[in-house]
């Protein structure tokens, strides 16, 4: 339920986003060397059928990697099969890529965009959270039937690499306690 | 103070490779872990360059670092991608099959101020253990892998194996079953026929017996009993019956030779072993199997046609070929939705007989081609189609080294081509048979 | 006499950000802006001696500001605070004669620091 947050929690959650996203886009432009443009977060209370319904594509390589300290949760990383030659090369890959060295494109990859996302959000809000390093994640060995949730909080934004065709999207789930914990923080930011 | 020599006597202790490095990769501190693997002595040394000591990989570990001091976030690296960043011993030199360590490594800010990093912290993990099972797991996982996917190759052959005694089965059923109706039908078609011989005999004379009468009477001329003679006549419809008695014997004498003909040809079709191989001529099958399918074609299509004159003799199952030649000549019959025609050409060069039936049907669509030699596939209504008949017609053409293809425009009509190798007996005969 | 000063950005978060770390002597007179246009309309009536420029806005962003306001108002002190932190959208925003590339979040120091540099304090 998006009633879940007020007018102005939203906003500055927003914002929020956008300023972490915008660190993270820089140290993936600096990276790549290639501008990234990015676009405008989504925050969004999802349940496990819509969250399920999100892991279906098959155009897309998945990484996790969960997070813990004031909030916890899971960031996924969604990057598009396609471009991760182009990217490869960006970053000083041996292209084409064999199989080893595209899951550890990969995982690298997630892991600059997850921890810089995280971590500028964390920061803002004066919260701290650690990231454990990603593994790569395939959906469909997974049942949703057995999840222990009702709801989470996502928090989602896409990164599109110009000059390939790569793009990829990171999504950041809090566990629901810690969603009381953001707002409270949230809440001290906008006193 | 207690404390601090309580921490150092832990880092020198854990498990876990410990190893600080300043922004030119000169080691600031590591633990015991590194110095007991590479053979120093803690104290032995001063602290040396990670880079030239470690230069196999160099530039990996180069990479990493800088992009921590870049990016200020942790980076990994991962056994399955990179075993043995630091060529390590194994932790198992002697019960274990690796020779050396295979690691999982995380880097990380360790001192930053201001965004700025000052120092990278590497933390070694030792997962020997872990890999070689892991990796035993992931052998053994190929292996099941491997057999799983033989058993599904062997249990697809077993089913289609089963499919087609399913449907040989089926035939020989229905031979059987034909071969014992005709068998049945024979006795009282013969002694009806016979019958029906002397009755039109019994019947030519008997009419010239009244013939005879009639004159007779003529001469009589005696108007009193002529009247009643031709009272009679007409009460009794002579005249009428005259003409039809022989027509209705002509009649029932054809209709009598049509069925004969029907249990001599079922006799023919469901010849008692129908898998036997022989020299047989392939028009005289398509003929039979014409007539058996007549009642399921007559209606829907014209027959045309186009045989080349003289064809050898083929070795074949001549019984087996029939029933490929009656599928597909129901299933043309069947496409055909309203009237339409049938064309069959047999043509034959040095090494091959060709069989194109050709239909003016409704045709197949195209993701429909791939699986119309699967069993069970149809597009029929219930009880109408068992999708069996291409996939039998299938195996018997295999059986003769034959190929079946087919072309087809959905709403022109299809085209299905036999190409039957003209072989030596010796090549087509099955497995030899064993002496006993 | 206070200074007319527009804080445009369509975050209210964000502008309060920029209001809380206005140092307290400073003697202005604010007025909030929530996307370009409002932006320029209190550029037309004098109300942006000063401009604090979100780069990211609805209706015309703060890059399409920034090229208005080259053309026209180059009298305006334009210092932008922007999430997007990429060289490229810094080279821009230099070409158009922003005075100040501030990166988000913004540091009260910082912006402390700029305003001393402009001699706006
Ligand atoms: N001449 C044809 N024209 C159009 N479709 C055909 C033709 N021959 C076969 N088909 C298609 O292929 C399918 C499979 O044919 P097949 O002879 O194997 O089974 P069937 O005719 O459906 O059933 P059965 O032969 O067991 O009575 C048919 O259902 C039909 O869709
Ligand atoms: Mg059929």
């Amino acid at each position: 339920m998006n009633t879940l947050l007020s007018e102005d929690q939203r906003d500055a959650l927003q914002e929020l986003m956008n300023i972490s996203m915008g660190q993270a886009a820089n140290a993936l432009a600096r990276l790549v060397g290639a501008k990234v443009t990015l676009s405008i977060p989504r925050i969004v209370s999802v349940t496990p059928l819509q969250f399920a319904e999100m892991l279906n594509d098959t155009d897309v390589w998945y990484t996790r990697q969960s997070f813990l300290g004031h909030i916890r949760g899971e960031v996924l990383t969604v990057l598009s099969k396609t471009g991760c030659d182009s990217i490869g090369e960006l970053m000083d890959y041996e292209v084409p890529l064999d199989h080893d060295a595209l899951s550890e494109l990969l995982l690298e990859l997630a892991n600059i965009l997850a921890g810089a996302c995280l971590s500028g959000f964390t920061e803002q809000l004066a919260l701290n959270a650690k990231l454990s390093m990603p593994t790569l994640f395939f959906p469909e060995n997974q049942q949703t039937v057995h999840v222990h949730w009702a709801s989470t909080l996502m928090m989602e934004v896409e990164f599109k690499v110009e000059a390939s065709q790569f793009d990829s999207r990171v999504v950041i789930c809090l566990e629901d306690i810690a969603v009381d914990t953001l707002l409270q923080a949230l809440n001290r930011l906008l006193e | 103070m207690q404390n601090t020599s309580l921490l150092s006597k832990l880092v020198s202790r854990l498990p876990l490779g410990i190893c600080i490095v300043d922004q030119s990769y000169k080691i600031l501190f590591w633990n015991d872990f590194f110095t007991d693997r590479l053979g120093i002595l803690q104290q032995d040394m001063s602290l040396p360059n990670l880079l030239e000591l470690f230069p196999h990989e160099a530039r990996f570990l180069k990479k990493k670092i800088n992009s921590v001091f870049v990016l200020n976030n942790a980076s990994f690296s991962y056994w399955e991608h990179r075993p043995h960043v630091f060529q390590f011993r194994s932790s198992r030199p002697i019960t274990g099959e690796e020779t050396l360590m295979f690691q999982n490594i995380e880097f990380f800010p360790l001192d930053v101020e201001a965004q700025q990093v000052n120092t990278v912290c590497m933390v070694v993990q030792d997962v020997t253990e872990l890999a070689s099972y892991y990796q035993a797991q992931k052998k053994l996982s190929g292996q099941l892998e491997q057999e799983h996917a033989e058993l599904m190759k062997l249990n697809s052959k077993l089913e289609a194996a089963q499919n087609q005694l399913l449907q040989s089965e089926k035939m020989a059923a229905i031979g059987q079953l034909a071969a014992g109706v005709a068998h049945e039908i024979n006795n009282p078609v013969g002694f009806v026929s016979s019958n029906l011989q002397s009755l039109q005999d019994y019947n030519t004379k008997l009419f010239k017996l009244v013939q005879f009468y009639q004159k007779l009477f003529a001469k009589i001329n005696h108007p009193t009993y002529q009247t009643l003679e031709q009272d009679m006549l007409k009460r009794q419809q002579f005249a009428f019956i005259s003409t039809d008695l022989p027509e209705l014997l002509h009649e029932s004498i054809e209709g009598l030779e049509r069925v004969a003909a029907i249990v001599k040809n079922l006799k023919a079709f469901s010849h008692v072993d129908s898998s036997e191989w022989q020299y047989a001529n392939i028009i005289d099958g398509l003929e039979n199997t014409l007539k058996i399918a007549a009642n399921q074609i007559k209606y829907k299509a014209e027959i045309h046609r186009n045989y080349q004159p003289n064809l050898p003799e083929l070795y074949c199952q001549p019984m087996q070929l029939n029933q490929v030649f009656l599928n597909l000549l129901v299933n043309a019959a069947q496409a055909i939705e309203d009237k339409g025609d049938i064309y069959i050409d047999v043509a034959a060069t040095e090494s091959a007989i060709t069989i194109a039936i050709k239909d003016t049907g409704v045709g197949i669509e195209k993701k429909h081609l791939q699986k119309i030699f699967e069993p069970f596939f149809t597009t029929k209504p219930v009880g109408t189609g068992t999708g069996l008949g291409l996939s039998l017609s299938y195996s018997i053409l295999q059986k003769h080294k034959a190929s079946l293809s087919v072309k087809s425009e959905p709403g022109k009509g299809s085209c299905f081509t036999i190409t039957l190798p003209i072989l030596a007996t010796e090549q087509l005969s099955e497995s030899p048979v064993s002496k006993n | 006499m206070p200074i007319p000063v527009t804080i445009a950005d369509d975050s209210l978060m964000s502008r309060k950000a920029v209001k809380r770390a206005l140092p307290p002597e400073w003697d202005v007179d604010i007025t909030e802006a929530c996307n370009g246009k409002e932006a320029l309309l209190a550029v037309e009536s004098g109300k942006a001696e000063v401009l604090f420029l979100d780069l990211t806005m609805p209706e015309l962003d703060g890059f399409g500001v920034l090229k208005y306001l080259h053309e026209h108002h180059a009298k305006t002190i334009v210092i932008v605070i922007s999430a997007d932190i990429q060289p490229e959208a810094k080279r821009l925003v230099d070409s158009l004669g922003a005075f100040r590339f501030l990166h988000k979040p913004l540091q009260a120091e910082q912006l402390r620091e700029t305003l001393f540099e402009v001699g706006l304090i």
